[in-house]
């Protein structure tokens, strides 16, 4: 008899989350109401809200900052654009070095050393140094990005190829499989759960290290709006910068989660 | 259909600690075609090693092994194999399975579906071609893979204690299918086992391994199919009793068996 087949109804996000977001608003407005804090220290969200509405599509108080008439949509744009590139080729390089370095033991004794190496580098100190090299186009930003990210991704992808069954291997070479179709229906399938796993926990880093290096004399950005507001003492547009940006995570872990989870759909535990 | 000979096969390998290890010492055997030949032997005797040298997963250290002839270089859907572990791939839906060695071979889609959906009936899945492997239960899984083995015509099926882990009656029923399997498509039939009744109940020849070498080659010629009256002549009752003092089981074994 066939185990039931019955998929699980999953909700795109867990409402015990939404309620703690909702009980950390109620805890800001708390606090700015009654005064704990000040303004300045912390906006009302309100406020904060106001502040994102008016801006968000257009605005020429951050023109005036030479953050383009775009508002905050214009600067998001610009993080989430490089972010997405930086992504992606990790996921490439990463994945394929990681891979390689899991079936080729001469690869792995050449590439463990660099990429672990690359990823003890403290981040932050560095940046200043991608400044130098790439001046202040966004490929400094995306090359940061990049060196964070790639590391995780080839760890995960080394451990889920190195973690791999290897009688799927077998099966597949004795069912007449190639080497291409080895990596593509065997190695790249059978390691997605847990090479998508480190593309979330690289995807989550990779908000935060942008708006960072985005300080570092990036034309635009919500990181270089976050600076400007400040240097203002505007902590409304400070908090509506960081919501905003912390918004576009969100929605993107949820989407992306979403994503692998129907890809890997295969691998959802049967009710029995 | 497929002839394959092993000529003073062996494998070795060398233990962590530096000592050298002989699997499979100077082993000669040849399978004829269409014959069911079952590998018996107890555990390490280097049974398992002899079957992945004969499926081109390992390279013999000495010796030859040749199909009709032809010396075999590395593994082929001529020569498919069933594992004792679970080998249906988990992110494919079964019929993508079955179809899946036809798929390597480029058969067209239509054409491999249909083939595919043919042995999941056979096997009697075919009310489940379209679940993922963890919904099945793992007789269902077993089925699969011998669906996938034989969807892909192999001449030599090699199968390697395909059925230790399942219980008792589905190991049963799966005997049945895979006997009713093999007497449609004829493929020579290597099978690796540690079980006496179940050599007995499938195998034209039962060839005994003991620390790598051959040391016993039976003919069964008790008649097809096999029921527990035939399984209990005197024929049948005698060979099982030299198996198993070969196992190390002579204790279970009356004076009056054959020597060995």
């Amino acid at each position: 008899m066939a185990r039931t087949s019955l998929s699980v109804a999953r909700l795109p996000v867990d409402p015990l989350g939404i309620i703690g977001l909702l009980a950390l608003v109620a805890l800001w407005w708390g606090l700015s109401q009654f005064h704990f804090l000040s303004r300045l220290a912390l906006p009302p969200p309100a406020g904060v809200a106001a502040a994102i509405t008016q801006n968000f599509f257009s605005s020429s108080y951050l023109a005036n900052y030479h953050l383009g008439y775009g508002g905050l949509a214009g600067n998001l744009a610009y993080t989430i654009s490089n972010v997405v590139v930086a992504l992606a080729v990790s996921c490439v390089v990463g994945v394929a070095l990681g891979f390689a370095s899991a079936r080729v033991e001469l690869f792995r004794a050449f590439a463990d050393p660099i990429m672990l190496t690359a990823g003890t580098i403290p981040i932050l100190v560095t940046a200043p140094f991608f400044l130098i090299w790439f001046g202040t186009s966004r490929s400094a930003q995306i090359a940061l990005l990049i060196l964070f990210d790639v590391t995780i991704v080839y760890l995960f992808a080394q451990r889920a190829a190195a973690n791999l069954d290897p009688t799927y291997v077998a099966a597949g070479r004795t069912l007449g499989a190639g080497p291409m179709r080895i990596v593509s229906d065997v190695y790249l399938k059978g390691a997605l759960p847990e090479v998508f796993g480190g593309i979330r926990i690289a995807l989550a880093g990779a908000w935060g290290l942008e708006a960072f290096s985005e300080l570092l004399g990036a034309p635009k950005g919500i990181g270089r709006v976050i600076q400007a507001m400040a240097a203002e003492m505007d902590s409304q547009m400070v908090f509506a910068a960081i919501m905003t940006l912390a918004v576009v995570a969100v929605a993107f872990d949820v989407a992306i989660g979403g994503a692998f989870d129907f890809i890997t759909r295969w691998r959802r535990r049967a009710r029995l | 259909m497929a002839e394959v000979e092993l000529r003073n096969v062996g494998q070795s390998f060398r233990r962590s600690g530096g000592a050298l290890v002989e699997a499979v010492a100077d082993v000669s055997l040849v399978i004829r075609s269409h014959e069911f030949v079952c590998l018996i032997g107890p555990s390490g005797c280097g049974k398992t090693t002899l079957l992945q040298l004969v499926a081109g997963l390992t390279r013999a250290s000495q010796g030859q092994i040749s199909v009709d002839g032809a010396a075999i270089a590395g593994p082929s859907p001529e020569r498919g194999l069933v594992f004792q572990r679970d080998s249906v791939f988990p992110w494919m839906r079964t019929i993508d399975n079955v179809s899946y060695g036809l798929k390597c071979r480029g058969v067209e889609k239509t054409k491999r579906i249909e083939i595919a959906r043919q042995y999941l009936r056979q096997v009697g899945l075919g009310d489940v071609e379209r679940s993922w492997p963890r919904e099945l239960s793992g007789g269902m899984l077993k089925r699969v893979a011998v669906a996938t083995v034989f969807a892909n015509s192999p001449r030599v099926l090699l199968m390697d204690e395909p059925f230790a882990a399942l219980d008792y009656v589905t190991k049963l029923q799966l005997h049945q299918l895979l006997l009713t399997l093999w007497e449609q498509h004829r493929p020579t039939v290597l099978f690796v086992t540690h079980d006496v009744d179940e050599a007995m109940l499938l195998a034209d020849r039962i060839v005994v391994m003991k620390e790598g070498r051959v040391v016993d080659d039976r003919k069964i010629t008790l008649a097809r199919r096999r029921t527990v009256e035939s399984l209990a002549l005197p024929e049948a009752v005698a060979h099982k009793e030299v198996l198993l003092r070969h196992l190390g089981l002579g204790e279970l074994v009356q004076d009056r068996t054959a020597p060995l």
